[in-house]
């Protein structure tokens, strides 16, 4: 294998990566939120609906990531006072998004259905 | 703009800075504390740091190895050219009372030039040869300094005490960080 071939196979293995916990729960958020889905309100969503803390820069840390892998797709806002004169970024869930989430969905009710010890309330 | 704010602006990502420091206004706004805020920046600056030095630790190395070399240099310079020429001067007697007062001078300006100026000095150099990635380098190569300075210190300085070794070692890092935030981060190209 040469060099050029090793470096687009780990390119290509990084684009098959399944989603992370928190690529999952932005990608649910975002398309709660669109299309007004931007770093405030969507830190607001994951903390409200799913309990879990999240800093401001790991979700535009893993926005880039999906965006680098065509998941979403992002566009800049009007400057605002509110906000010291700086521009929203709205980001939007696309249909490659879509297909993702739905293969993820997929894939975890497969593995949940028929597991004894994960029905009903108890542990 | 607050201090934390504008640690972020010359620590963070530039392309992606804008709209998080917008973010972070907003919510000060709207009530969030200063801790928070504080918090919410120093994650920002180490996400970003670590990220760079994972996933460019080659070019990790090269501002440390650029930084060390600059080191060695300037050190070498500073004590063959300066401190000994200035002894040799001394020791041939021929210093009027003019050259006695300058001379008299050096030990202060060595401090001075040891403390502030050389680690200053090797920040900057460090920013400006990574102008891209800026503040991971910076921190890489002071990361570095922390870790090895006590131990060039002891090699270099006769080790009376650990107390200037300690000072010299906390001034270098200090000295490294002020100096890589005097340069203008430069607008990345490609992925952030």
């Amino acid at each position: 294998m040469t060099r050029v071939d090793f470096f687009h196979t780990m390119k290509e293995m990084s684009k098959a990566q399944p989603l992370s916990e928190r690529e999952l729960l932005i990608l649910l958020a975002l398309i709660r939120l669109e299309p007004e889905a931007y770093g405030v309100p969507i830190a607001r969503e994951i903390e409200a609906r799913a309990g879990r803390m999240v800093a401001l820069s790991s979700v535009y840390t893993a926005l880039d990531r999906l965006e680098a892998r065509g998941l979403v797709k992002s566009n800049l806002g009007e400057a605002a006072s509110v906000r010291g004169g700086r521009a929203k970024r709205y980001f939007q869930v696309t249909a490659q998004g879509v297909r993702e989430l739905r293969e993820m969905r997929r894939a975890l009710t497969t593995m949940w259905t028929g597991i004894p010890t994960l029905e009903g309330g108890k542990a | 703009m607050n201090f934390a704010m504008w640690l972020l602006q010359k620590f963070g990502v530039p392309e992606r800075n804008e709209s998080l420091i917008g973010d972070l206004i907003e919510e000060r706004a709207a009530g969030r504390s200063t801790l928070w805020l504080w918090g919410q920046s120093i994650a920002a600056i180490a996400d970003t740091v670590t990220r760079d030095l994972r996933d460019h630790w080659v070019l990790a190395l090269r501002a440390i190895g650029i930084g060390w070399a600059a080191t060695f240099l300037i050190s070498y310079f500073w004590y063959m050219v300066v401190t000994q020429g200035v002894a040799w001067w001394w020791k041939l007697g021929q210093m009027g009372p003019c050259g006695r007062a300058l001379a008299s001078l050096l030990f202060p300006v060595n401090l001075i030039v040891n403390l502030v100026i050389w680690p200053v000095a090797l920040g900057w150099i460090v920013a400006r040869t990574h102008g891209a990635r800026t503040a991971s380098m910076v921190l890489g190569f002071a990361a570095s300094v922390a870790l090895c300075a006590p131990w060039v210190c002891v090699q270099c300085v006769p080790p009376d005490s650990a107390e200037p070794n300690l000072i010299l070692a906390c001034s270098g890092v200090l000295g490294v960080l002020v100096g890589g935030l005097l340069p203008q981060p430069r607008k990345r190209t490609g992925a952030v």
